[in-house]
């Protein structure tokens, strides 16, 4: 199913889909979100179809009804997609009509934050979902999400023990680290594997990277059903008194979200950065 | 993981297995399949993560499946991801039980119970 995002300016409208095969059904789908905006004075269209392997003649036949009345209104309209979808476009006659761009920074650079921003706002929020759930089934703890903010901008997260992970994929890319005070762990540790913990030993030091990889893989599930295509490295464990995990891009902007819950305070950092091209790490 | 390992086996003495064997690494997990076969004491279950460093998980079961004494033995995967498509290969390969991470106590005993009953029917 399309979907689509307007620009904060409400001057540029993408409208993504998550089709491998674009057939009639999705392009009308399309057509219909892009007629909810026919009142706004939108500079671009950009059909984000990068997830798509190939648009089939009639679903570009709509497409092209569609954006009609667009471009009486000297709105541009562009498609970026994979090149077989392009090519057929070109084959067609048709990028008179729509711009071919194999990448969204191609078209309008300032497009990439906005989609950045968006991308990383519906990641966190399905992070922070998977984390609340992984906590109530794996340790029966009911996790409470405290006020994000930026890093600098709030108090510094006491963090003694923490698992950090880089996430890519072609809309989004950044890490995660997942942050716990040693008292907090024990007692998350000894709910999680059922028997008591009072100090950290080599048995659960890598527990943290096992809950990180847990609610990413919730996470991951659920944004991958919206075309994120989301991959992840393999997360590393660091240990030490008022810990700060950087990511490697450290002057990048990061956002902390402190947890409260019966058994103690946590943290979770996520930082983010520009759009990335497809990467084949896993 | 070794966290992961210790629940399990904490899981697996709950519920009345004595011999438990464990490895951090699918070639080491599959040694320890031979090994013991060898030894005329086989190993009756098999409980591997998914993600592990050297092989996969999804690698141990396909190379435990290609060797024809551990064909019908039983073997549990256990992952992170619940996509479809992971799922779907693991079964192709021949996984006996499939758990997704998080889970209850409850629900991995019951999972491994599935599969023990199936496999020794007396039991």
């Amino acid at each position: 199913m399309a979907t689509h995002i307007l620009s904060a300016d409400q001057r540029t409208l993408i409208i993504r889909s998550d089709m491998s095969i674009l057939a009639e059904d999705e392009a009308n789908d399309c057509a219909k979100l892009l007629k909810e905006q026919t009142e706004a004075s939108l500079e671009k269209v950009i059909f984000d179809f990068r997830l798509s392997q190939m648009i089939a003649l009639p679903a570009l036949r709509i497409l092209t009804r569609a954006v009609s009345g667009f471009i009486q209104n000297e709105t541009k309209i562009a498609v970026v997609g994979q090149k077989d979808v392009l090519r057929f476009i070109r084959d067609q006659g048709l990028n008179r009509i729509f711009e071919c761009h194999s990448d969204m920074t191609e078209i309008q650079p300032e497009v990439a934050p906005v989609v950045q921003k968006t991308k990383a706002l519906e990641f966190l929020n399905t992070t922070l979902e998977a984390l609340a759930y992984t906590f109530k089934v794996s340790t029966n703890t009911e996790v409470s999400a405290g006020k994000a903010y930026v890093r600098g901008s709030g108090p510094e997260p006491k963090v003694e023990i923490a698992a950090a992970v880089g996430l890519f994929s072609h809309s989004f890319s950044g890490s995660l680290v997942l942050g716990f005070p040693d008292k907090t762990y024990l007692a998350v540790m000894s709910r999680f594997i059922g028997q008591e913990y009072t100090e950290i030993t080599s048995d659960i030091q890598d527990g943290v990277a096992e809950l990180l990889n847990i609610v990413l893989g919730q996470a991951k599930t659920a944004l991958n059903q919206k075309g994120f295509a989301l991959k992840q490295a393999i997360p590393t464990v660091s240990r030490g008194r008022n810990l700060q995990v950087l990511p490697a891009a450290y002057n990048r902007r990061s956002i902390i979200v402190p947890y409260t819950s019966e058994i103690g305070p946590f943290y979770i950092e996520l930082t983010t950065g520009p759009e990335t091209k497809p990467s084949s790490s896993s | 993981m070794a966290t992961m390992r210790q629940l399990v086996k904490g899981q697996l003495r709950n519920m009345g297995f004595k011999c438990l064997y464990e490895a951090d690494q699918g070639d080491s997990g599959f040694g320890m399949l031979v090994a013991q076969h060898t030894a005329k004491e086989p190993i009756g279950l098999v409980l591997s993560d998914w993600n592990m460093p050297t092989m996969t998980g999804l690698d141990l079961l396909k190379k435990v499946r290609a060797t024809a004494e551990f064909k019908t033995l039983p073997f549990m995967l256990i992952t992170a991801e619940g996509e479809q498509a992971q799922v779907v290969e693991a079964i192709k390969s021949g996984v006996s039980n499939y758990l997704v991470k998080p889970f209850t106590p409850a629900s991995i005993q019951e999972k491994i119970a599935q599969v023990w009953k199936k496999h020794n029917p007396g039991a």
